[in-house]
């Protein structure tokens, strides 16, 4: 099964104000990318998480409960 | 999805802010490390003195330098357009932010080249504001996982 994959969208409107948007990505990974892209920025003066971020890839789940049979 | 994020940026990186100027069609920059002179219409010598320079023969034939100076407190860069520019509806507030606009995309573009993102695309919106695309993709993602441990917390 092939992967999500992981996006970033950043949109820059005229004045410079900017969103980031990320995609596909699970657990801390979110914030580990997140970090990267602000860690020039000022000031953050939005951010939330999406119920995506709180959940584990799938591959874990499975390899996870394969090692619990095992 | 999963996060989301609204931020702003200030002009602090005097090679990326040279680098929005340039893409902003200005292909004569001056950078200099320590801040130079500006000139006036005339060519008279004026109090100010900046960093970086777009000279008033790129400008238009009755400008003003146009500088900008570093703040030594806070790092960030100030523009210094005389009032004349100002007031051309040229290079008002409206071309600030269109230059600070520039320049979050270059910094953008910095950080992703950095962090070895993949560059998907670029697209102008109908209200001006751009939109950038960068894929983390799988052999990436394993290598910055070798790299940086980024995903064995996952």
């Amino acid at each position: 099964m092939p992967k999500e994959r992981k996006l970033i969208e950043v949109t820059v409107d005229r004045t410079g104000a900017t969103s980031i948007d990320l995609r596909g990505f699970h657990g801390q990974g979110c914030s580990r990318v997140m970090a990267w892209m602000t860690a020039n920025a000022d000031e953050i003066t939005h951010a939330h998480d999406k119920p995506e971020a709180f959940e584990e890839p799938l591959e874990v789940e499975m390899t996870e409960r394969r090692t619990e049979v095992l | 999805m999963s996060r989301y994020a609204e931020v702003i940026t200030k002009i602090k990186d005097q090679g990326l802010l040279c680098a929005a100027l340039t893409q902003m069609g200005f292909h004569e920059v001056e950078s200099h490390v320590q801040a130079q002179t500006l000139f006036g219409y005339h060519g008279d010598a004026r109090n100010e003195r900046a960093e970086v320079i777009i000279r008033r023969q790129y400008i238009g034939s009755a400008s003003n330098d146009i500088g900008f100076v570093r703040d030594k407190a806070t790092g960030v860069f100030k523009a210094i357009i005389s009032d004349f520019d100002r007031s051309s509806k040229h290079y008002n507030n409206e071309w600030l932010g269109k230059l600070n606009q520039a320049y979050v995309e270059q910094d953008q573009m910095a950080i992703a080249k950095e962090r070895g993102l993949a560059f998907i695309g670029r697209e102008v919106q109908s209200n001006g504001a751009v939109t950038l695309l960068f894929a983390l993709d799988e052999p990436e993602a394993d290598e910055l996982a070798a790299k940086t441990n980024l995903w064995s917390t996952l």
